[in-house]
């Protein structure tokens, strides 16, 4: 007799072995599921191809000083930002950005050299045209990344003139400041949003196909009579599906890094297996969403249904920083949410596993269970 | 031999519907048991409670004596099971169907490959070995399933209409397959719609409306049947059936091909008077003898009154 384990091992065994034979004698579906996220991600990453840089920008400068001279060019000179127009009162400011010629206006209010010259704190306004909340984001945290450098460049001037010479002053250090996508290039910052999306979408809605079929053939009844168990189904059903995730993840790859330009900046190595992690459980959903589904179709729908808060709720499109505090926890349901901020760490930030444990947990926890409720649900009785 | 299969008071509901009625019956061990029933008796739904793949609402049940409420993974290493539909994977081919099951079910290497040899010359598949379960024709597909599910040779097996949809040549192949492992000592729970299928059972149980109607050997079944079984021979048949079925339904009228069955409790009276009726709507008969009770008369009558029409 084998033992528990050697025979739970060997049934699981023998239905990936079943999984494998039947993915690669469907040949149609075998072209669908390899073909299509190659497509999405060619297509999505010329459609999210919206450079923010040369943003039209009015400027008001109300102190004509040199200061303000100082801090305007610097706007203007960092390439993010082209001077539109210039205005003399901030009252005008609603004309430009209502007929869309200029994004940002840039407001530097009176006595702004003599406050920053007394030490004291000067307000310098930034108006954003939020029509493109993305893109709105995007200026508005660089222009305030301009202004926190000026901030800076004024305190090292500032402590010189106190006889405190710069390399003295552990207080700041440029290489502190963390530019996640220095070029400001969209795509960097859409690509590895799109591998998640994409792979969850490929990789749900593929098991759901898989589970349910069984269901409908009418050969889940016949596995009920064996003595294969649920959980070793829904494992074996799970399985060969990493595998086609995996080839998935190496094709956005390859196209993200070598056709779009992407740089990666952290261990292709930790994305992969962190990726694996969040296969299982975009895996194990669909498992789940097929135990409730009696048809394929119905499966499929489902699967779309639940694409829906994942596509808007996971940062993807929207930075949740940006959402309501209520619907900003209503985020932590959302498992996407967790692999969009691995993968943007990793490969904008270079994060590493410490750094990313916070995300890994609760996606693993999500995907034991999504399968442990679907091994549930996947009874061999039916009540 | 002892009792193998034994259902007591099983009752099956599916929301405010009861599919299986209090059914109770005893299947001894060896013995081909035949269920029989109308569309919709309930015969699946109690097959699949035996089988462990569908939880009574209330009932006992053993199998292979084990209480399959409580023990269903015991009892699953006891029977094979071959549903309604066929349950194989079509994308597969007939030898890895096989060696699927042979694998799930976790047959020890050293017999394996024996018993899997055993199992395709059994469904006589040897030739279409590689050929998709799907693209075979319906009783290749039966015999592949049959074969499939006797892999882990259980002593019990339950087939469910195993030859629905097949031609008179695989069905008799078929039943000779399931005589074979009778004679080994199997004990065949078998469910179908066919009566010279009924006939080769060793007992029947008649099931309607969820209900157990009828039980006991096809002889038994015959001779109990009370009256006389008149077979009439007319030119307008189906007008014939329909007059009676108006006029006399207690009769049970029955029609088989162009032959008119009724069964008359009290021959010297009844005859007379249907020979009347006919005679008044213009009825020509051609013969009409008192002939045997085969099973499908007693089927027709046992179904209820009001008549059914046969085969
Ligand atoms: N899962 C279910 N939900 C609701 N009703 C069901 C379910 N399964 C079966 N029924 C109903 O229970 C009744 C008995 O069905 P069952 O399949 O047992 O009949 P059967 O005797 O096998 O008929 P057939 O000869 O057509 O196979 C039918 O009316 C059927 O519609
Ligand atoms: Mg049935």
């Amino acid at each position: 007799m084998e033992s528990f384990w050697a025979e739970a091992a060997g049934r699981v065994g023998q239905v990936v072995k079943k999984e494998v034979i039947q993915i690669l004698r469907d040949r149609k579906f075998l072209v669908l599921v390899l073909v299509t996220p190659v497509l999405q991600t060619i297509i999505f990453g010329y459609v999210a191809n919206v450079d923010v840089t040369d943003i039209p920008t009015v400027v008001c400068d109300q102190d004509r000083s040199r200061a303000s001279r100082e801090l305007a060019d610097r706007f203007l000179q960092s390439g993010f930002f082209s001077r539109a127009g210039t205005i003399d009162d901030p009252r005008e400011a609603d004309g430009w950005l209502d007929g869309g010629k200029a994004k940002v206006v840039l407001v530097i209010p009176f006595g702004y050299s003599k406050e920053v010259a007394g030490k004291k704190t000067s307000e310098v306004q930034v108006l954003v045209d939020a029509t493109n909340s993305n893109v709105a984001g995007i200026a508005a945290s660089y222009a305030s990344a301009i202004v926190a450098e000026t901030n800076v460049d004024m305190l090292l001037t500032r402590l010189q003139r106190i006889g405190i010479r710069a390399q003295e002053t552990v207080l700041v250090e440029p290489e502190t400041r963390v530019w996640y996508n220095p070029e400001l290039k969209s795509v960097n910052f859409m690509v590895p949003g799109m591998l998640c999306v994409i792979l969850l979408t490929s990789t749900m809605n593929l098991t759901g196909i898989s589970m349910v079929r069984e269901k409908e053939r009418g050969t889940a009844e016949q596995l009920a009579v064996t003595p294969v168990r649920s959980w070793e189904v829904v494992l074996a059903k799970v399985l060969p599906f990493i595998g086609i995730g995996f080839i998935n993840i190496v094709f956005i790859l390859f196209l993200g890094i070598f056709w779009f330009g992407v740089p990666l900046a952290g261990s292709l190595g930790l994305l992969f297996a962190l990726s694996g992690i969040f296969i299982f459980t975009s895996l194990g959903l669909g498992v789940l969403i097929s135990t409730v589904a009696a048809t394929q179709q119905q499966a499929m729908m489902m699967a779309q249904f639940f694409m829906v808060p994942n596509m808007l709720l996971s940062g993807f499109m929207f930075p949740i920083a940006n959402m309501p505090a209520a619907v900003q926890y209503v985020t932590y349901l959302v498992p996407l949410r967790y692999y969009v901020e691995i993968v943007r760490r990793i490969f904008m930030k270079g994060a590493g596993l410490p750094e990313l444990w916070n995300q890994l947990v609760p996606l693993a926890v999500f995907g034991i269970v999504a399968v442990g409720v679907a091994s549930l649900r996947f009874r061999k009785v039916q009540k | 031999m002892g009792i193998t299969i034994e259902a007591r008071n099983l009752v099956r509901r599916f929301g405010v519907f009861t599919a299986v009625d209090g059914v109770s019956f005893a299947v001894q061990e060896g013995e081909i048991f035949g269920f029989l029933g109308p569309n919709g008796a309930g015969k699946s739904t109690t097959i699949k409670m035996l089988c462990g793949i569908l939880a009574p609402t209330s009932g006992e049940l053993w199998v292979g004596g084990v209480d399959v409420r409580t023990y269903p993974e015991e009892a699953k290493h006891r029977i094979g099971y071959m549903s309604q539909k066929f349950s194989l994977y079509e994308d597969l081919t007939v030898w890895e169907n096989i060696e699927f099951y042979a694998g799930i079910y976790r047959l020890p290497k050293e017999s394996k490959g024996g018993w899997m040899e055993k199992m395709l010359a059994l469904s006589g598949l040897e030739e279409e070995k590689h050929r998709l379960a799907g693209d075979l024709p319906g009783g290749y597909k039966q015999r592949l399933a049959l074969g499939c599910a006797l892999l882990h040779d259980p002593p019990i097996i339950f087939l469910d209409e195993p030859t629905a949809g097949v031609d008179p040549i695989s069905r008799r192949n078929f039943w000779e397959l399931i005589a074979q492992m009778a004679g080994k000592g199997k004990t065949i729970f078998v469910t179908t719609h066919y009566m010279d299928e009924a006939e080769h059972c060793d007992r029947l149980a008649l099931i309607n409306n969820g209900k157990i109607v009828a039980a006991g050997t096809p002889t038994q079944l015959k001779e109990r049947q009370t009256g006389v079984l008149l077979e009439v021979a007319t030119l307008q048949p189906i007008r014939a059936f329909a007059l009676v079925r108006r006029e006399l339904p207690e009769t049970n009228p029955a029609l088989f091909g162009s032959l008119l069955h009724v069964s008359l409790s009290d021959r010297a009276a009844m005859e007379e008077r249907l020979l009347e009726l006919f005679k008044n709507e213009n009825i020509t008969v051609d013969s009409m003898s008192a002939i045997s009770f085969s099973l499908e008369d007693v089927f027709c009558q046992v179904m209820g009154p009001g008549g059914t029409v046969g085969v």
